[in-house]
């Protein structure tokens, strides 16, 4: 059973597979602890991370794949011989006696004592600094039960420190504490695996940004599998947190350091819930932008179209990922453009029509809407392009007279759009008769 | 610590002055003073001469009532009381459980259960029921220890359904033991009704060697696992991430703390509350480190049990005894509804 080639890691799982009630929670997860470095493992919450810790600690058996501690198998050491070696620190945990802190951190010389061993000067040495290292001194004979969340997190860290062992198991050590005391803790965990040689750290984080500022290297869970494993440059892109979390960032790096960035602040849902929600936008020339910007904010679903590359609202779209038809810079809409245009026409729940300067470029961007303009709602902004902004010698203005023809409803200015927009039923209730009030009583 | 050492001293030496008798002070110490020297000295032990009813009191009835029935039966108080609240404190530690005692988890009635089978080893030939009666108790205790064991770990429990199951337990033993009480004379039956009660009332020299003998094995056994004890309390998952092997532990824990319980219930029957009451008063004092409770503990249950035996002794007066058993329920009952009106208001024990 110690057959094991890689003896330097202080850590192995080989395609571990952990089943709980009856949930495969680990699938085929390979790791290995080199010393000296942190191993940060981030996911969203039910991936695995715990219970890769839990496997890893021998506290739960995979159903398949081996885990392997200074090169042996987890499962032939003793549970003394393991605490040796490796110190759990799990997020929280539940005392049912009030123990001082200063007999709740000597618990952690535990696997050293036994159960008969009278303590040593060792131990109190052990026992002292590590509750120096964690500011707990003044504390030690506070009951445990009546610290703060934060304090009680420092506890759990002090009785691993006196543990004494070179490698630390974290499970989210930072998710009680403010910000300070997160890179404190941090700042800790990277001066331990350096305060002596064969140290390392494993720590779950949930904060992508201690991960990259501290980890050595990442990894990835995603649904009880490991994603990837590597250092943060290597590894964290806007797609793999969108991969693992499912969440839109924006990713930044200097120099070494990668900083990840939530999204800007939507509202999740279109303001009238169940209303219409996919917009698309006539535009160019940065006619579109604010009504872009606006719609964006207010969590619609916004197209664009059809527009030049270079464009000052095809540069705004490109920025914001909106979707839209782009032809290339300076030329007349071709018919490829177009007809990418008109999809998205097909597809939006209502159109917009900015008041964009109509060229012979893109006169076709008031002409092309016309079809669609009679089967969904459909705003003219800014009134007729007579007024100044036809360079078409008319054919823009008959355009527009058309379009409103078709059904197209002419607004003033943008607010009026707005709450045109909040307004506007679901779709297909369009011409139903309005709902009384309340429901009356049949006899 | 030293305070209740200082009590239990001045409880243990008031004690023999207690009775339907009263023996005066200079002849308790006279009596007690020959004994202990063989004889040698002093050369009267009773110096003063006392009468009940009129009639003089000889100085060889001083000696019997003292030495052959008050002393065993204050000593059996004294180290029943230890022993179960050693146990009590180490149940509460095991199973994480405040409201945990020997007696409300059934494990005492297992002992009486197996206590109560020995009338018919007895009517099988073995002459001398007494000699096998703390040998089938202690079976009977292990037994349901183990019960009580299985269903902590096969139901995720709280510690009320655990509580719940030793009182099944219990009353199902007790339904069994007047089955068995039922099938025999009724002169045995009599016994097991005082046996129910718990008494110390009879105890003789030999029942308090051994006792005191398994009592001082088994709680020093069970003092020395305090750090196990303070260990578990964090939970068996962060015990076993200590290095503990929580599951050995926990079954030697129970399997001494069933043979404490068992000596205790086979020579004085089942006295209730001693386990309950004895470490949460101590733990009230000086707090829940499991190394310094279990011994303290100790001297509260050993004071707890003299005086509750002395209170019983004297409260009828004339010459009747009341079961011990009757006094710990009095204050155990009261205190025990105290601890689960804490507990329901979430705060801690």
């Amino acid at each position: 059973m110690t057959g094991n080639p890689l003896r330097s890691a202080l850590l192995q799982l080989e395609n571990v597979h952990v089943r709980l009630s009856q949930q495969l929670v680990l699938r085929d997860v390979s790791l290995s602890v080199e010393p000296g470095e942190i191993l940060a493992l981030v996911g969203p919450n039910g991936s695995g991370k715990t219970t890769l810790l839990r496997a890893a600690l021998g506290l739960i058996k995979p159903e398949k794949g081996q885990v392997f501690v200074k090169g042996r198998s987890v499962t032939t050491l003793s549970p003394r011989e393991r605490a040796l070696i490796m110190a759990w620190v799990p997020q929280q945990e539940f005392a049912s006696e009030n123990l001082t802190v200063e007999d709740f951190v000597a618990l952690g010389r535990y696997p050293h004592l036994g159960s008969y061993s009278p303590e040593t000067s060792a131990d109190n040495e052990a026992i002292d600094s590590a509750l120096t290292e964690t500011s707990l001194l003044s504390f030690r004979e506070r009951g445990i039960l009546e610290l703060s969340g934060g304090e009680r997190q420092r506890a759990l860290y002090a009785r691993a420190l006196a543990q004494g062992t070179p490698l630390l198991l974290l499970d989210e050590p930072t998710s009680h504490l403010d910000i300070a005391y997160q890179l404190e803790v941090m700042e800790k965990l990277s001066s331990f695996r350096r305060s002596a040689p064969g140290r390392a750290v494993v720590v779950s984080l949930h904060d992508l940004n201690l991960a990259c500022r501290f980890a050595d290297r990442i990894l990835w869970l995603s649904h009880g599998h490991c994603v990837t494993i590597g250092t943060p440059a290597s590894t964290v892109t806007q797609e793999r947190v969108f991969e693992v979390f499912g969440v839109d960032t924006s990713v930044h790096r200097r120099g070494e350091h990668v900083f990840v960035f939530p999204p800007e602040r939507r509202p999740p849902s279109p303001p009238k819930e169940g209303g219409l929600n996919r917009v698309h936008v006539v535009c160019g020339g940065g006619s579109g932008k604010d009504i872009l910007r606006e719609l964006v904010s207010r969590g619609y679903t916004v197209t664009a179209g059809a527009l030049n590359l270079l464009d000052s609202d095809e540069e705004f779209c490109q920025t914001e990922n909106i979707t839209m038809a782009v032809e290339d810079p300076f030329t007349q809409l071709s018919e490829d453009v177009r007809l990418r245009h008109r999809t998205l026409m097909a597809d939006a729940e209502v159109i917009v029509i900015a008041p964009f300067a109509v060229g012979e470029g893109n006169l076709v961007n008031m002409q092309d809407p016309l079809p669609f303009v009679a089967q969904r709602p459909s705003f003219l902004i800014g009134g007729s392009p007579e007024m100044g902004r036809d360079f078409t010698g008319g054919k823009a203005a008959d355009a527009y007279a058309k379009l409103l023809r078709a059904g197209a409803k002419e607004l003033a200015d943008l607010t009026q759009l707005y709450d045109v927009l909040a307004s506007l039923p679901p779709p297909g209730k369009q011409h139903s008769e309005p709902q009384p009030e309340a429901p009356v009583l049949s006899h | 610590m030293l305070i209740l050492l200082l009590c239990l001293l001045a409880v243990l030496a008031l004690s023999p002055l207690v009775g339907s008798v009263r023996i005066p002070p200079t002849d308790v110490i006279g009596i007690e003073l020959h004994h202990l020297t063989g004889g040698a000295f002093p050369g009267n032990p009773c110096p003063t001469p006392i009468s009940v009813a009129g009639n003089p009191v000889s100085c060889s009835s001083m000696d019997t009532i003292l030495w052959d029935n008050r002393l065993p039966e204050i000593l059996l108080a004294l180290f029943v009381g230890m022993g179960l609240a050693v146990v009590g404190g180490t149940m509460q530690g095991v199973f994480r459980n405040p409201l945990a005692d020997p007696y409300l988890f059934g494990i005492s009635s297992g002992a009486a259960l197996g206590a109560a089978a020995t009338l018919f080893v007895s009517q099988m030939g073995f002459q001398d029921a007494t000699l096998y009666l703390p040998l089938f108790a202690f079976l009977g205790a292990m037994g349901t220890g183990s019960i009580v064991l299985l269903a902590s770990r096969s139901i995720r429990s709280s510690p009320e359904t655990l509580l719940l199951t030793g009182v099944a337990i219990g009353t199902l033993f007790g339904g069994m033991i007047s089955l068995l009480t039922t099938l025999r004379a009724s002169s045995e039956a009599l016994f097991i009704t005082f046996w129910f009660l718990g008494s110390f009332t009879g105890a003789t020299w030999v029942q308090v060697g051994l006792v005191f003998g398994g009592v001082a094995a088994g709680s020093s056994l069970l003092m020395l696992h305090g750090r196990d004890l303070n260990l578990l309390q964090l939970g068996d998952e962060t015990a076993a991430g200590l290095g503990a092997d929580v599951k050995s532990i926990r079954r030697r824990l129970i399997l001494i703390s069933s043979f404490v319980t068992a000596l205790a219930v086979a020579f004085c029957g089942i006295v209730g509350f001693v386990g309950l009451i004895s470490p949460h008063v101590v733990r009230r004092l000086q707090g829940p480190d499991y190394r310094m409770l279990l011994p303290a503990a100790a001297l509260f249950g050993g004071l707890f049990l003299v005086l509750a035996d002395d209170l019983a002794g004297s409260i009828l007066g004339g010459g009747g005894i009341l079961p011990v058993g009757v006094i710990t329920a009095f204050v155990g009952a009261p205190f025990f509804l105290w601890i689960l009106n804490r507990r329901l208001r979430g705060r801690a024990v």
